[in-house]
Parts: structure tokens; sequence; C-alpha cells
């Protein structure tokens, strides 16, 4: 591809993922009413559909107050450290056959990983540098579970890596033209959606920002639009996950009649739903509930998936 | 021991020493060509040599400056940010190697994986700021005096080897030979490396890391190890366990 023509599609990526993202508070707020039987947001233009602009003005007017007890200079990089991993993991998704920013990235998946590992940073200093009791127990918290839901994120992943053969994300999706690896790597599937909720801080799994205890975690202190960037990097990360399941497990841009972007964006979205769903639906645990889940029970299926994936390929 | 301004010191001076040594043999490497790519490398990439002399000074000293920012920073976190500063700039200079695996592993493992683990240890810990313990007098300049000649002496030592090497090893940097083969970095490349020749030093590793975990098992359960402190500890605090035997 011309320097000119990846350059457009670099912008394409971001640019969609960050109107996606946009897109997703409104879309989250009014599936929430749906499912909760109320209405959500309907005021701001017709459907409500304006409301996301109304709340980026707001809070671009908003004073972005820092603390005087903060640590200033971690406390203003820590939200801009998640919004950028976010947005740099999609650089290595391929939206369809020879579309993405480097998609054929031998090491592509590890790039993901890494870029997941350095979102925790985000949270965790975001939470230590507040210097504020519910900020830093909130920090504590993210620490401790996307350090943990990064083992399983990882380990889930490695049965893939071995059917396809490759770390490289458009090689991965090209392996599945004829069957989706939610089918062999369903115990990968559900253990990397289960990850994923985990590392983006959803609810059920919100404990760093439980605001029934916690106010709002990590992210007590913050205000305008650095709230807000804590607030879009959580949306990105989403788009960003569902994506890679898509990728990863649902066969990524293939499938019948439709164009292959078309498919890709409708999975993708159906996925954000389901983590909408998730949230409507679920409780929330406590936190060793959610550490016991992960090291007792998810650790111990990720590795029988992977000897079983190993032992299958092994033995002709 | 050294006062603040004292660090600047060092600091200049090593930059003057690695200027002095170096720049001889980075402009003799600038006249004589990049090292070719091996096959199968990007197309165009790193093809201008005054561009990519820029690149890796900028990055070394990027390097160097961040370790720096490490050891004379009180407060442990902006000392952990400057670790990981060094690393990213480790692994971009692994990138341009085209060791793209390793400069990938450098970020997921030591900035991602390692640094997190320290940040969430420095922030249960939750010290304050405080003045270091350091040895004053005359006893301690003496000892710092004697430190610093011996960093200075390493310094040296390591930078004229750097300096010797370029003639000495034009030979096995040769295309074709051993270290550039056709997947030079790439991920299969690497593991075939690390299990056939390096199979020993990987168990090892295992081994040790394994201790590590089991060890750290050992101390953080309750109710295990058998000294008699420990025992009377949990006594203290009224360890349900334990209160019976002691």
């Amino acid at each position: 591809m011309t320097t000119g023509g990846q350059i457009v599609v670099i912008i394409m990526i971001m640019g969609g993922a960050l109107s996606l993202a946009a897109g997703l508070i409104w879309v989250e707020r009014r599936l929430l009413g749906l499912w909760q039987d109320r209405y959500g947001p309907n005021r701001v233009g017709p459907f409500g559909i304006l409301q996301p602009l109304a709340d980026a003005i707001k809070l671009l007017f908003k004073e972005d107050w820092s603390p005087p007890f903060a640590d200033r200079s971690v406390f203003l990089i820590a939200p801009a450290v998640i919004f950028a991993t976010a947005l740099l993991s999609l650089a290595v998704v391929p939206v369809a056959p020879g579309i993405g920013v480097v998609a054929e990235w031998n090491v592509g998946l590890l790039f993901f990983l890494a870029m997941a590992s350095l979102g925790a940073y985000s949270v965790i200093l975001g939470g230590w540098a507040s210097n504020s009791k519910y900020s830093l127990l909130g920090g504590l918290r993210a620490a401790a579970q996307m350090l943990s839901y990064e083992v399983f994120m990882g380990l889930s992943l490695a049965g893939v890596v071995v059917l396809a053969g490759s770390f490289s994300l458009a090689e991965i999706v090209r392996a599945q033209a004829d069957l989706w690896y939610v089918v062999p790597q369903f115990l990968g599937f559900v253990v990397f959606l289960i990850a994923g909720l985990a590392e983006t801080r959803r609810l059920p799994f919100d404990l760093p920002e439980s605001e029934t205890e916690l106010i709002a975690g990590f992210h007590t202190e913050y205000s305008g639009m650095s709230f807000g960037l804590f607030f879009v990097g959580e949306y990105i990360g989403i788009i960003t996950i569902s994506a890679l399941i898509t990728t990863f497990f649902l066969g990524g841009w293939h499938g019948p009649l439709l164009p292959p972007l078309v498919w890709f964006l409708l999975k993708t979205l159906v996925l954000i739903a389901v983590f909408v769903l998730f949230r409507a639906a679920m409780p929330r645990p406590r936190f060793d509930q959610l550490m016991a889940w992960g090291w007792k029970i998810l650790l111990p299926i990720t590795l029988i998936n992977l000897l079983v994936t190993g032992a299958v390929v092994a033995l002709p | 021991m050294i006062p603040r301004s004292g660090y600047s010191a060092i600091a200049a001076l090593c930059g003057a020493v690695l200027v002095f040594f170096l720049a001889p043999g980075a402009a003799a490497a600038a006249e004589s060509g990049p090292p070719a790519p091996p096959p199968g490398a990007p197309e165009g990439a790193l093809g201008n040599t005054a561009a990519v002399a820029l690149l890796f000074w900028v990055l070394a000293l990027a390097t160097v400056a961040g370790a720096v920012f490490v050891i004379t920073r009180r407060n442990m976190v902006a000392g952990v940010m400057g670790l990981v500063f060094t690393f990213f700039a480790v692994a971009v200079l692994y990138a341009m190697l085209y060791a793209h695996f390793l400069a990938v592993l450098q970020v997921l493992v030591y900035a991602g994986a390692i640094m997190v683990l320290f940040v969430f240890v420095i922030m249960i810990l939750n010290k304050p700021e405080d003045e270091p313990w350091a040895l004053t007098g005359l006893v301690g300049k003496a000892i710092a005096g004697l430190a610093l000649l011996y960093f200075l002496m390493r310094l040296g030592g390591v930078l004229w080897g750097v300096r010797e090497k370029p003639a000495a090893s034009g030979a096995e940097l040769s295309p074709g030979g051993t270290i550039q083969s056709g997947d030079f970095g790439s991920l299969a490349e690497v593991g075939r490396v690390l299990f056939s020749d390096y199979v020993f030093a990987f168990e090892a590793i295992a081994l040790i890391l394994l201790s590590a975990v089991v060890g750290a098992i050992t101390i953080a359960r309750p109710g295990s190890g058998s000294s008699s402190q420990d025992a009377d500890e949990g006594a203290a605090v009224g360890d349900g366990e334990r209160a019976p035997d002691a």
C-alpha cells in the first residue's frame, strides 16, 4: 500500500474509533434505559442523539481543577496514558483484507498485550497521584485486578496462536476462513471475554471505581476534560476489546454476502451491545471473589485449554 | 553523601566521557554505511545513514538520561517512571536492530508487568519522601570518592572496549554470517535459539523464579513457618490456630 493510502487508513481507523466512542455514550445510556425499563437521555436532539455533543461541550468548559495535595505532573499524565494505549491497540486490528494500520505485523498480538499492560499505569498512577484515600484504594484494586487478569488474557490467546501458527492478527483471521475459533477455542473465548471485562474495568468488574463504596475510585479527584479522557478511554477500551474478540474468535471480516468491512463492524457492534447488557444485568462481586475466580478457576481452565489444544495439534 | 548538585555534575561528567569515547567510533560507523538490513526486512526502512545515526544518538542519550533520572529522584514513583522511560528507549533501540519481537517483549515484560509491580509495592508501602540515610564526614566522602573512582574506571573500561570492537568484529557482522540469518530477530528464530542453544539457562531461570514464588508463599501464608519468633507473634495478635500451641 502507498504511504498516502496508509495515512488515510490510519485517519479512518482513529477517527472511526473516536466517533464510535462518542456515539457509545449515547448508545449505552439508551440501551441501559431500555433494559432497565426507563427512558434514558431523550431531550437533546431527536431521541437524545446529540447528548454526547452536549456532554463534550460541558466537559470542555468546566474548570480542569487539580487538587493542591496531588502530585501534579503524574496527575496530568495518567488520563492521557489510558487514552493513548487504548487507541494504539487498534493499530494491529485488521478491519478488512489488507486494511489495517500494521495488521500484518508478526508480533501484533504481543503488541496488543503490551498496550493492555501499559494501560494499567493510567489507573494506578491516577489513583496514587490524587493523594486521597478513595483514589488510592481504587488504584490499588485496579493494579491487582489488571495484573491478575492480564495473565489469563495472554494465556487464553495462546490456544488461538497454536491453531493459527502466527502472532499476526491478519494471519489469524485468514486461518479462520473455514471455522471460527469460537468453536474449537470456546473456553479461550469465555476466558478472554471475562478478562476483557476486567481489563476495561466494566461492570461487573468495576470495583476500582465502585461508587457505592469508593465514590469514583481512582478518578474521584478528576474533573473537566481530564475526567473526560478517562471516560472516553474506557469506551475506546470497549471498542478495542470487542474488535479483538471479533478478530481472534469470531472470524474477523469473514462472512457471507455482505462486504468484509460490514461484517467486521457488525460483529464488533454486537459485542459492544453485549458489554452493555453485562452492565445492565450483572451484580458486582466482592473483591476477594474477583481474585479467587481469576486464580482458582480461570487460570486452570486456560492451562487445560492450552494443554488440550497443543496435544490435538501435535498429535496426527 | 553527595549534595544534589553533585548528581548533576556526575551526570555531566558521564555525558562528557560518553561523547569523548564514542564520537570517533560513531563518525567512523557513519562513514562506512549502515549495517545491511537482513533479507526480508521492510523495504526502505532505516535507509538514511545520517538519520539512523541521529536517531541512535537521541535514543542513547534518552536511555542514559532516564537512568540518571532514576538514581537522582527522592520520589520513588518518579524514579519508577524514569526507569519505564529508559525501557521504552531501549525497546526502540531493539526495533532499530530489526529485533521487533525483543522490542515488544521489552515493553510487555519490563515496562508493562515488572514496573507495574514496582508501583504496586510502592503504593502499598506508601513511604513518605524522606532524607535517605547517608554517611557524613570524612569517612563518607572517602567512600563516595572511591565509589566514584571505581564507577569511572568501569565505565572507561566498557567504553574503551566498544571503541576497539568495530575493526575486530567486522567479519562476524558481514551479511551471510551467523548473526544475520534469514529471519533474524523474528519470533520463530528467537524461540528456536532459546530452546536449543540456551535451553539450560532458560530452565535454570524457570527454577529460580519458581523458588522465588514458593518462598513468597511460605512467607505470606499465615500459620506456616515454625520459628519461635513467628509463634510468639502469632500468639500476640491472637491467631486462632496458633494461640493454643503457644
